[in-house]
């Protein structure tokens, strides 16, 4: 890749190692039903769910546990038939303790209750699929974790033309939205019109990086005769998948980070939400489970799995024949992901993998002197000067920090990554975005 | 599975591939050829004085973090870089007390009174020499002519012109072989140009500098030949005194260089412009030396008017 590829991109990023070569090819498998899960109120930006269910109540697979508390929240399903242990603080895999919903799962209940399926796409109505949406707690699954919902239903005065799927999954380890593009690209493309006509829009772009040609021949092939949707081939380029660098590649469009691509009437979901979307509307299924990646060298035998939403890290992991000593559990990809300080956590609607790492990945290296070798600057997808801001966070300067929009950093890691002085830049970027919503 | 052994660390967890270290040392390593080439041309001796700016280098460095309290970075590069940078950049008839000397103000001045690594403002190595050339004008302006020999000795060896000095005197083969009078390691374009490559090609230094650096003195050479034929012509003055040397290796310092890609091309091409200002109107030789430090010099102001305009935000700040 890289120097001979012309594929349209944006200006700045990088090339971490892809490392996605162990589950590249594996093909979904689900994961088994755990004796509990643990269902945490918060799986999506907004406001906590309200719980619906008691200690001590039964539920049926599919069942509404917990529903969205005001405008921009998302309803909670559950994901298997069981007794509602309690509800209680929990782990989160982001490190917070919240309200969980604990559910004892009971395997010989095998009940399901879904909502009533749509049966043809002509006949819905954008209400109607909007309703659904909401109804089945469908939120972003690329990592934002945003209510699809909301995003369905823009301000009347921005009408969204295009509707944009993410099939870029630029995040080392991860490729799950790879395997569902190539396993589910029928669902995949339901979902896509679905959307498209739940916001009236003009026309369907499905963005790809060109590193996942399997994925582009095989969602080009179904779409051979749709003049409305097209796909897209993208440069692979690390972070390719942040929706503004996706816009930019396939249209040219700039967003900054303090507009929304609706600003522009664009809307742009993942490959896999779009999927689930499809499965509320034709087969009336709430979101309730999820496909991720396990991989990473701490595990023997990694892969790409079906969970329900709720199972803990320490179960997917033992399903993977873990090695004896690893040091880094993450939840999400290597460049991003959040490492966890215990497997108590469970899997969220935001979590696409769980990556396990050895002691090879630990940031031992000691801090060098900024050399302004200007690797930081080059390397924001941003244009931010990383190296500058840092400098600034560092000396509690946060007010000129803000003036020099660290606000705008989308904590992609690229600058963490490319220095050579191994200085932990966008952890210091954090530090002062998080400190400017304090003040 | 031992659960307890979980480090927590701030994301990205994929070890970054260079290190400040590793970009010092390739630097030294492309700075080999013109230390062959001079020692070749200048006999022994231009070794002796190379291996006497850096030692001097690495032992006011030490000193002086010991002074700042500091833990010796020494195995960093930086000063072996600029004790090797000085050396290439003397006459090898020069003093070794004075090679030393110089070696010492181009750490002390050049680089620890800032702050050390990352906080100078200029090429530390061309400050020691631009001290040396203020203090000792003569020593520092005599050129012998090469010997072509490693094991001649090169006190006996007769003074010449430099190429600037006497354009006609050379041609072009000359120059980029390096059998010319000169500086130590700035003779030789053939052998700075195969270590500029490879600095280029492991994207160790920005290519925006030599090219903007070589492309405006280039330029504003061939247009004063155009006027005046009695200027050197653009080759010439491409490949004769220390532009190459300064082009890829001093103007390129990571530190004193701009750190947007757009202040880059200005600070370049500013930086060539000046050269063959200073070659053709300035009376003085080391035109390269000044053109690099008065664009270090402008390097915080062009930072400032250049920095980059945040994604998709149509006003900057």
């Amino acid at each position: 890749m890289g120097f001979f590829n012309f594929a349209p991109s944006f200006r700045g990023g990088t090339h971490p190692p892809g490392k996605k070569s162990a589950t590249v090819s594996r093909q979904v498998k689900p994961i088994p039903l755990p004796s509990t899960l643990y269902l945490p109120l918060n799986q999506h930006a907004g406001a906590m769910a309200e719980p619906v269910v008691k200690k001590g109540e039964s539920v049926v697979r599919g069942q509404l546990l917990a529903e969205p508390a005001g405008e921009i929240s998302a309803a909670l399903h559950s994901p298997a038939g069981g007794e509602i242990k309690k509800i209680t603080p929990h782990l989160t895999p982001c490190g917070q303790r919240v309200p969980t919903i604990v559910l004892s799962v009971d395997p010989k209940n095998t009940e399901t209750n879904f909502y009533q399926p749509y049966e043809n796409l002509q006949k819905i109505t954008p209400r109607q699929i909007k309703e659904r949406v909401k109804q089945a707690g469908i939120v972003g699954l690329g990592g934002g974790a945003f209510p699809t919902s909301v995003k369905l239903s823009p301000p009347a005065d921005k009408p969204i033309h295009t509707v944009i799927l993410n099939g870029c999954e630029c995040e080392s380890f991860l490729t799950s939205d790879h395997r569902m593009m190539v396993e589910r690209p029928d669902q995949i493309i339901q979902g896509l019109q679905l959307l498209i006509r739940a916001v009236e829009a003009e026309r369907g772009i499905i963005g790809v990086e060109n590193n996942k040609p399997d994925a582009i021949k095989i969602l080009k092939q179904k779409l051979a005769n749709n003049d409305r949707i097209t796909v897209q081939a993208v440069r692979a380029k690390y972070p390719q998948g942040v929706e503004n660098m996706l816009i930019y590649a396939l249209t040219g469009k700039k967003i900054s980070a303090r507009e929304y691509p609706v600003d522009k009437g664009f809307l742009v979901n993942n490959v896999s939400t779009a999927a689930a979307v499809s499965e509320a509307v034709f087969q009336g299924k709430p979101l309730i489970e999820r496909i991720i990646t396990l991989s990473g060298p701490g595990l023997k035998k990694p892969g790409n799995f079906l969970v329900p939403l709720g199972t803990s890290f320490k179960e997917l992991i033992s399903h993977c024949e873990p090695d004896e000593d690893f040091s880094l559990v993450l939840a999400g990809g290597a460049m991003m992901g959040t490492s966890q300080a215990d497997l108590s956590a469970p899997t969220v609607k935001a979590t696409g993998g769980v990556v396990v790492l050895d002691s090879r990945y630990l940031q031992t290296t000691d801090e060098h002197p900024c050399i302004r070798c200007g690797r930081c600057v080059t390397g924001c997808p941003q244009q931010l000067v990383p190296t500058k801001l840092t400098r600034l966070i560092k000396s509690h300067r946060f007010s000129e920090a803000k003036q020099l929009h660290v606000d705008s950093c989308l904590e992609c890691g690229v600058c963490s990554y490319v220095c050579p002085s191994s200085i932990p830049l966008v952890h210091w970027l954090r530090v002062g975005k998080n400190r400017e919503i304090n003040e | 599975m031992k659960p307890e052994q979980l480090q927590v660390q701030s994301a990205p967890h994929i070890p970054a591939t260079g290190s400040t270290p590793m970009i010092m040392k390739s630097v030294i390593l492309a700075l080999l050829p013109a230390v062959i080439a001079g020692s070749y041309f200048f006999g022994f001796r231009a070794l002796l004085v190379i291996f006497t700016c850096i030692i001097s280098a690495l032992i006011s460095e030490t000193i002086f973090l010991l002074i700042r309290r500091r833990k010796p970075p020494l195995m960093d590069g930086s000063a072996l870089l600029t004790g090797l940078l000085l050396g290439l950049c003397l006459p090898v008839t020069i003093p070794l007390t004075l090679a030393a000397l110089g070696s010492v103000v181009a750490i002390v001045l050049g680089k620890q009174i800032f702050g050390g690594l990352g906080y100078n403002i200029f090429n530390p190595a061309l400050i020691g020499r631009a001290f040396l050339q203020a203090s000792f004008p003569v020593i520092m302006t005599t050129w012998i002519a090469p010997i072509n020999s490693w094991f001649n000795s090169t006190v006996n060896a007769t003074t010449t012109a430099t190429p600037l000095a006497a354009p006609a005197e050379f041609s072009y083969r000359q120059l980029l072989i390096g059998t010319t009078g000169g500086s130590i390691g700035e003779t030789s374009a053939v052998a700075l140009l195969l270590g500029g490559f490879f600095l280029l090609i492991l994207k160790n230094i920005d290519w925006r500098i030599p090219t903007g650096f070589l492309l405006s003195a280039g330029v504003v050479s061939g247009l004063l030949h155009l006027y005046d034929p009695g200027h050197p012509d653009p080759l010439t003055q491409l490949l004769s005194g220390g532009l190459i040397l300064g082009a890829f290796f001093m103007a390129t310092d990571m530190v004193s260089s701009p750190i947007n890609p757009i202040g880059t091309w200005i600070y370049s091409l500013t930086g060539g412009t000046l050269v063959i200002i200073f070659r053709i109107f300035g009376g003085q030789p080391g035109g390269v030396m000044y053109a690099i430090l008065l664009v270090n010099a402008l390097t915080p102001i062009i930072d400032r008017y250049t920095h980059p305009r945040p994604f998709g935000e149509t006003i900057s700040r």
